[in-house]
């Protein structure tokens, strides 16, 4: 279970191992050719070829698979006013991001290509509903679609009269909106859902929603943003019982956890739910799941009142934004937490006796001591941590590190830890001459080394067989 | 028309290791990038018209260009326009002798036929390249054109798995 939030949380780890192994010159005179040529020769094969050529190598890989490239060919042809269907041919582009406004004018591209397209993230603004319709149409292997349509134009348009799209099956499907542009969807099905109800909406009657999710089968995490209480969601019965069983909730200003149908919603989750997070000031909403025997991670996020009639012993993995109330006595258990913001005492976090993996985000950690952490990762750019660096309290065996624009610490943390490091990882930092030095009379301490996304100062760096270095995508500054 | 004036004068052009080729001015006509050139000079001006430089292809792949624009002189050539939306696959036989020749000598045509605007023969070359690549494995194209396998297996792995990596929640 990933229990990342933001995207720079998200871990791709690609752990390659290329020890020693320096980075190769392509020289074959096919490199020769620029790459308006090469989009020629490619713009010739069908599907299976394209991706054939784009695992030769990692250029060729990039020119046919990278959106960016699309995007740039793309403009090319605006430019030139030469858009058609005879620009792209049958080369493999799966993702498109796009303005709802323009897409009218990539009808004749999706018709080329849209059997490819797997990832759409759409902004539906000034989009009409049919227009969308005709475009979904021609995207069958969709899994993921992204949709944003809160434009009050498209609420004045007379979506009644469109019929829904045939059955379909999104693997993620994430949508806000009303709930009258919702009627093209009701025959879908999807795995992930993200409904964020568009607040303008006053229609209060969630009608559309409602029979979507009575619908599904397939659905195993769902977050529900922005219903309030005056919202048809929960106020019959019509999804007391549902066919699907939710590994994932989340509620994001969400008010209607009050209703009583709500309560039964819930419930058809009891042995599945594993993840729960929430967007909401009052805590009460936590007592309903006191009874799940297999949740094991909450999240919580601007929540500024929590009192509870006991502690969550069952929560073992904790997330928490913008939180401002005791926590240790309320979650005693946690053996993992993330931190996402500034947490102004963090002395509070001292108070989780087994915790053992600490992720944190501007967070000041000059006090911080916690014998029990074994796993630290330090995430975000605001990171503080003043003069001397006070670690000494501490027995951490992985320390990640990523994003964080202030590493100067990390010199004296790895001069004065004596205790070997299990893992140090390094991702999207800039790693200068001093610091590489500094690693580089260190690197006894260290057992694996990881470089990510990195910025180097200097071009030669510690690539020996005495140390498990795994390098990837660095670029010399 | 001037009765002494040969309907197809002569034209001679230079390439970038200095060598000269004569060739006709209505086969020249076939490169888009010299017909602008000539058109802005008037064509009165031909016979006076010294020859014209072509800075960047070599003698060895003009010699081949001018082989092939002399042979198409008279064809009416598709504009680029056109060769996009051509569907046929058919393939003037000559052309396809004509392109038996080894990658390199392939790579400089493809160059030469960009920078002088042959649409067409940029369409039969690139083509010819495709060809070649489709139905192969990546291992086939790589040996095909000398291309350095610079993937970890688990960067493969990776790439293959990146559609997916954000599936939970």
């Amino acid at each position: 279970m990933s229990t990342f939030k933001s995207s720079w949380f998200k871990d791709f780890k690609f752990t390659t191992n290329e020890q020693t192994q320096p980075k190769i010159e392509q020289t074959a005179p096919i490199f020769s050719l620029p790459n308006e040529l090469l989009f020629d020769i490619f713009d010739y094969l069908d599907s299976k070829s394209s991706q054939s050529i784009s695992k030769t190598c990692k250029r060729f890989n990039t020119l046919i698979n990278d959106t960016p490239k699309l995007l740039e060919r793309l403009k090319v042809q605006l430019n030139s006013n030469k858009i058609g269907n005879d620009w792209i041919g049958s080369r493999k582009y799966s993702t498109i991001y796009i303005d709802g406004s323009a897409a009218i004018f990539f009808f004749d591209i999706f018709i080329e290509i849209g059997e490819n397209i797997s990832h759409l993230y759409l902004n539906g603004n000034g989009m009409e509903m049919k227009v969308l319709k005709k475009i979904l149409l021609l995207m069958p292997n969709l899994t993921v679609l992204s949709l944003g349509c809160d434009d009050e134009e498209v609420i004045s348009e007379p979506v009644d009269l469109i019929e829904p799209l045939p059955e379909r099956f999104f693997r993620i499907f994430e949508f806000s909106g009303t709930n009258q542009n919702f009627k093209i969807f009701l025959n879908c099905q999807a795995k992930v859902f993200k409904l964020t109800r568009d607040y303008k909406d006053k229609t209060v009657n969630d009608e559309n929603f409602k029979k979507f999710l009575k619908k599904q089968t397939k659905l195993e995490s769902l977050l529900l943003g922005n219903f309030e209480k005056e919202s048809s969601m929960f106020s019959d019965r019509t999804l007391n019982e549902v066919q699907f069983k939710l590994k994932t909730l989340r509620f994001y200003q969400f008010e209607a956890y009050e209703l009583p149908n709500f309560k039964l919603f819930i419930d058809n989750f009891k042995e599945s739910l594993t993840y729960l997070e929430l967007d909401l000031t009052d805590c009460t909403v936590l007592e309903d799941f006191r009874e799940f025997p297999n949740l094991k991670t909450v999240s919580l996020i601007k929540m500024f009142y929590l009192e509870l009639e006991a502690p969550m012993n069952f929560v073992e993995d904790l997330i928490i934004e913008n939180v401002k109330v005791p926590l240790a006595e309320s979650f005693p258990n946690i053996t993992r937490m993330t931190i996402l913001d500034y947490l102004k005492k963090p002395s509070q976090v001292k108070n989780f006796k087994k915790l053992e993996f600490l992720e944190i985000s501007s967070i000041d950690v000059a006090e911080l001591k916690i014998p029990t952490v074994k796993k630290l990762r330090f995430c975000g750019t605001s990171f503080l941590c003043p003069h001397p660096f006070k670690f000494d309290g501490n027995q951490i065996k992985e320390l990640m590190i990523e994003e964080v624009e202030e590493i100067e610490w990390l010199n004296e943390y790895l001069e004065r830890q004596d205790t070997k490091l299990k893992l140090l990882e390094l991702k999207g930092v800039f790693i200068n001459a001093k610091l590489q030095k500094t690693i580089e009379q260190n690197k006894q301490k260290i057992e694996q080394l990881v470089i990510m996304r990195c910025d180097l100062e200097v071009e030669k760096f510690i690539v020996r067989k005495d140390i498990n270095l795994t390098f990837y995508e660095i670029s010399i500054q | 028309m001037d009765i002494d004036r040969p309907s197809d004068p002569q034209v001679s052009v230079v390439s970038s290791d200095g060598t000269m080729f004569h060739t006709t001015l209505k086969s020249i006509l076939l490169s888009g990038t010299i017909k602008d050139m000539i058109e802005h000079i008037g064509e009165g001006g031909v016979e006076n018209m010294g020859a014209i430089p072509l800075q960047n292809v070599d003698s060895k792949t003009l010699e081949i260009v001018i082989k092939w624009i002399e042979h198409h002189k008279d064809n009416i050539q598709p504009t680029s326009e056109e060769i996009k939306d051509k569907t046929a696959d058919f393939i003037d036989p000559w052309d396809e002798n004509f392109l038996e020749m080894d990658l390199d000598k392939l790579y400089n045509l493809i160059t030469a036929a960009n920078y002088l605007n042959i649409p067409q023969l940029l369409w039969l070359s690139t083509r010819k390249i495709a060809m070649l690549i489709k139905n192969r494995t990546p291992q086939e194209i790589r040996s095909l054109f000398n291309i350095e396998d610079d993937w970890t297996p688990q960067e493969i792995e990776a790439v293959q798995k990146e559609n997916q990596w954000c599936e939970e929640k």
